[in-house]
């Protein structure tokens, strides 16, 4: 735990400077959540290519080669350019906040890996300007499909480029998470009294320091291999030991996205229930094990290669249902008797755990290797995970803006256009991949430009491409309720929401050092504790008591 | 927590040398799991210090410009030798920019 903060006076730089080099981990958490907000846009666009090109047998919207561009980058900019970061931003802007601290650890680190990531996401789309065009092995980008045969021109190596920085910038951001939650919390504040979104980034953040590195150790040696013409992963195993680095990183990844929304969306469960997270003290070790069961389960998606030890990866990955059960358990106990307020962050975590529950269920199909030799490669995985970053992370993500945006403006969002947001991307985003499942369950083929006019395909593909657009729409509903808080404010007050954890306990948006006072620390709820030794109920803009003791910023 | 968290992937390793007939799986999981229980350890023999005045900076750009030259470094692996010449000279400005400004807050914390 820290001494007392102080600002160190610095030249006053304002405007698009100020921003540029700011140190604020409140303001490199917007950046980085505006910046990966803006490469969504760019995502989305691409996706909706996509499902434009699928959207009758054999469309012709874009050629074979812009195809393979297209998924390709759609899927990049997901992972690497948006929902990570986004994670990643929510726990630079909150964890310092839920812990007590005055600035996150090693804060210029932090600035440098905004930076790194953005350069990243830059370089990535530069690929689009050279002759080859970007880059077309997917996401993923297997060896020796990514290899300089396979895929020429600079527009892969910008790509490999681009993610290894995305990538070290996270890791960077990570770090200093990690190191804000283990060396910088409040006094009172012990392990056993952090709030369990700073639980979930601590899982999110120990899972990214190891698996991380692993993946910048991959795509390294796959440039080297490109540029070298085949030095490295061009030998007898060299493909399987590409996939063994990839997924390392990349099934963790998995949950690095799910894990900060998950406790986003736990915290907003609570508060709008009126009670404490069910089972607290079960929830903290679960999510640990999680992480850890997360990090080790990577060979499942190596089932069909022939090379990987398929009963360990099988038993491990199915037993990550014991441990999500406990989660599931905590929600429903959370909400049991509670007496719950139906605000637009109350239903998009709602929404968070219904939704991603589909893509968890089906995630435990493919666990199993004999129906994974099946289904792998078909358009069920892409519903799969779909389910689980877009149908869950993204819900859990907007639980989070909403409950959040208060305190990151002091403006509320539209309750109203909230609700419409709501109702139509749930509408949406079931549309669009629920018939992928069916799909991948009769045979279609993923990552494919044109596909036979087999009974019923083209009907469940138009379902999905529609679906596609009405996501679009709730997406554009998002940007519209933004837009009407910048344009007419109504002041949230430090504690619009009758909060549980220190967040509230500041003003709406935090001064610089963060807190002026922070009430004493004796459970995970500082600020519910005082309500209830109190008897004080919420009231929307109104500043919780906070007595004197405890000082600011140790 | 985090060498609890370490030797919990050390086990499952065990287990994964045991199980399986291939090498790098285990050892990836191996080293993942020794870098966990050996930061754990560090923390552990490391105690947390006597509290003290933290100096927060407001604003670093030498921290943005040093990320910005390595990020130009490194894509001159696809441009050529002289992009990454500008990036390496952009990155060494930028670190000797952040050296400066953390000479200057030890010795603001030392006057006070």
């Amino acid at each position: 735990m820290t001494g007392a903060a102080s600002a160190v006076p610095r030249p006053a730089f304002r405007g698009l400077i100020g921003w540029a080099g700011t140190t604020d981990h409140k303001r490199i958490g917007i950046l980085t959540g505006s910046t990966a907000l803006a490469f969504f846009a760019a995502g989305g666009a691409l996706a909706m290519v996509i499902r434009a090109q699928l959207s009758e047998p054999d469309a012709h919207v874009v050629s074979q080669d812009v195809y393979d561009q297209v998924f390709t980058m759609h899927g990049s900019t997901m992972i690497y350019l948006v929902v990570i970061p986004l994670a990643l931003a929510l726990g630079v802007y909150m964890v310092p906040l839920q812990v007590g601290a005055a600035n996150i650890a090693a804060p210029r680190l932090v600035l440098a890996g905004y930076w790194l990531y953005v350069s990243g996401g830059i370089g990535m789309y530069l690929g689009f300007t050279t002759t080859h065009g970007a880059a077309k092995a997917g996401w993923y980008s297997f060896y020796p499909l990514s290899g300089a045969r396979a895929t020429p021109g600079p527009g892969m190596d910008f790509w490999i480029v681009g993610v290894m920085l995305a990538l070290a910038g996270a890791t960077l951001m990570a770090g200093a998470i990690l190191a804000t939650i283990l060396r910088l919390r409040a006094p009172g504040m012990t392990l056993l009294r952090m709030p369990v979104f700073t639980w979930a980034m601590t899982a999110t953040t120990v899972m990214t320091v190891v698996s991380f590195p692993v993946a910048l150790l991959g795509f390294a040696l796959l440039e080297i291999d490109r540029q070298t013409g085949g030095g490295v992963y061009d030998r007898i195993g060299g493909p399987i030991a590409y996939q063994n680095l990839f997924w390392f990183f990349a099934h963790p990844a998995v949950y690095e996205m799910f894990f900060p929304f998950l406790g986003a969306a736990a915290e907003v469960l609570a508060v709008f229930a009126g009670r404490r997270w069910f089972g607290y003290r079960a929830f903290v070790p679960s999510v640990m094990a999680f992480a850890g069961l997360s990090t080790l389960v990577w060979g499942h998606h190596m089932f069909s290669t022939g090379r990987n030890t398929n009963e360990f990866f099988a038993l491990t990955s199915t037993a990550i249902v014991i441990v999500a059960g406990i989660e599931y358990f905590g929600a429903i106990g959370t909400l049991w008797l509670g007496k719950i307020r139906l605000t637009v962050p109350m239903l998009f975590a709602i929404g968070f755990f219904l939704q991603f529950l589909v893509g968890g269920l089906s995630g435990v199909v493919v666990a199993s290797p004999t129906l994974d030799y099946h289904l792998t490669d078909s358009y069920f995985i892409v519903g799969h995970f779909h389910y689980t970053l877009f149908a869950g992370s993204m819900f859990g993500l907007f639980a989070a803006l909403y409950y959040w945006f208060p305190k990151m403006t002091g403006r509320f969002l539209s309750e109203r256009l909230g609700r419409w947001q709501f109702w139509v991307m749930a509408a949406g985003t079931n549309l669009t991949f629920f018939p992928m499942l069916v799909l991948g369950y009769e045979g279609m083929p993923r990552r494919i430009a044109s596909y036979p006019d087999n009974p019923g395909w083209q009907a469940l593909n138009v379902v999905s491409s529609a679906g596609a657009a009405l996501v679009a729409v709730s997406m554009a509903l998002f940007a519209a309720a933004v837009l009407a808080a910048w344009r007419r404010p109504s002041a949230a007050g430090p504690d619009p929401w009758g909060g549980h954890t220190l967040e509230w306990a500041t003003s709406s948006p935090p001064p610089l050092l963060n807190f002026a006072a922070l009430p004493p620390i004796r459970s995970y709820a500082p600020l519910l504790d005082l309500r209830e030794a109190g008897g004080a109920g919420p009231r929307a803009g109104s500043q919780p008591a906070l007595p004197a003791a405890g000082r600011a910023s140790r | 927590m985090l060498a609890l968290w370490g030797l919990f992937l050390g086990v499952f390793a065990a287990v994964l040398w045991v199980w399986g007939p291939y090498a790098l799986p285990p050892l990836i999981l191996t080293c993942a799991a020794a870098a966990a229980l050996l930061a754990g350890l560090v923390l552990i023999a490391w105690p947390e210090r006597e509290p003290r005045v933290r100096a927060v900076p407001e604003i670093s750009l030498p921290s943005a410009l040093a990320a910005v030259g390595a990020t130009t470094a490194l894509y001159g692996v696809s441009f050529g030798l002289w992009l990454v010449l500008i990036g390496a000279g952009l990155g060494a400005l930028g670190i000797a920019g952040v050296v400066r400004e953390l000479r200057g807050e030890l010795r603001d914390r030392g006057a006070r």
